[in-house]
């Protein structure tokens, strides 16, 4: 089965027809992926502040972090549920356009940048965990994260605007 | 209201507004953004009224952290609303999500209002009170928030969401 089949046959599966022919789905599936994605990356502002001793370095980071992060990964888990179930929706244009694969690609980038944070830099944490001016490869670390989410809320909201615009959605295969 | 929209949908402003490729992609995305920060600052306040984040810190204390960026994010959301409005005038205040959503909206910060004050008055009381409270407290400003969310999403679905009741006719 090559790609485009495979877009032909999520397109004509039982849940993209549910979400496409019933009244309202679509908004409400949309709704709840703007709810995932205003928690995710306001949560994350919140870490990325933090990793650049802003406003203040009077709290533990690993405070911080630990209190707020978990509620970014309940967030960013119905953001993954969400935003597959928009995808089924019209997946060959989705699957073609340019924002689409923008946002996928940075999404990709600011997880290894999470990566890089979590399996390396939090080793010095007990240097810097309180009243103390993060080092440079935390506040790179912040400065990525908050420049590759933006990105992505940006990219986000311009898929649709994409999808609006578009003629024939399988023009782009 | 129609008349209303009529009018400001020919001003020169809006003509010039809605001529533009990237205002409202710009004025939304920027209103996405302050909408993460109101909300996360809503559902980490809302968390430590529940006893679930910041117990290391007052509730008075929690409340002034995210006080300015409530406010400083909703001054964001007023102003980047209103230019949408300005540029797509019957999209808006046509549609009844929209009215909703402002109906909603104002029984949010009202909320949110009554609850600084209560906190600058009698702090303590939030912190000793019965779980109960607090639980129905902080599920009900994250839920009344939600809507406010779902009722904006919903302007662009009107007729779709709301069938015969959209105002969108």
């Amino acid at each position: 089965m090559d790609v485009k089949e495979l877009l032909v046959a999520v397109a004509s599966s039982g849940l993209a027809t549910w979400i496409n022919t019933t009244r309202g789905a679509f908004a409400v599936v949309e709704a709840l992926h703007v709810i995932a994605t205003v928690t995710v990356f306001g949560t994350i502002l919140i870490v990325d502040l933090r990793l650049l001793g802003l406003p203040t370095t009077t709290r533990r980071f690993t405070a911080v972090a630990g209190e707020t992060l978990r509620w970014t990964w309940a967030a960013f888990s119905l953001a993954a549920i969400t935003g597959p179930l928009l995808f089924t929706t019209n997946p060959a244009f989705y699957f073609g356009n340019f924002e689409f694969r923008a946002k996928m690609l940075l999404l990709l980038l600011a997880g290894i940048n999470m990566a890089v944070f979590e399996f390396h830099t939090i080793k010095t944490v007990a240097l810097w965990d309180i009243g103390k001016s993060p080092p440079a490869s935390a506040k790179l670390a912040g400065t990525l994260s908050l420049v590759l989410w933006l990105s992505v809320i940006t990219f986000g909201r311009l898929i649709g605007f994409a999808a609006s615009a578009m003629q024939d959605p399988f023009a782009t295969l | 209201m129609h008349s209303f929209a009529n009018w400001l949908v020919n001003t020169t402003l809006s003509v010039a507004l809605a001529k533009s490729s990237w205002v409202v992609p710009a004025m939304q995305t920027t209103h996405i953004v302050a909408i993460a920060i109101l909300f996360s600052s809503v559902l980490m306040v809302g968390l430590r009224v529940m006893g679930w984040a910041g117990r290391d810190q007052t509730l008075k204390a929690t409340v002034e952290r995210f006080c300015p960026w409530f406010w400083g994010s909703l001054v964001i959301l007023a102003m980047t609303g209103m230019i949408l409005i300005v540029t797509e005038p019957p999209r808006q205040l046509l549609a009844i999500s929209f009215w909703l959503k402002m109906s909603i909206l104002a029984i949010a910060i009202a909320i949110a209002v009554l609850f600084r004050r209560s906190i600058d008055r009698n702090a303590a009381y939030w912190e000793s009170a019965a779980r109960l409270r607090t639980q129905v407290f902080g599920i009900g400003i994250f839920c009344v928030w939600c809507l406010v969310v779902f009722l904006g999403r919903f302007i662009a679905f009107d007729e779709q969401i709301w069938g015969p009741f959209s105002t969108l006719h």
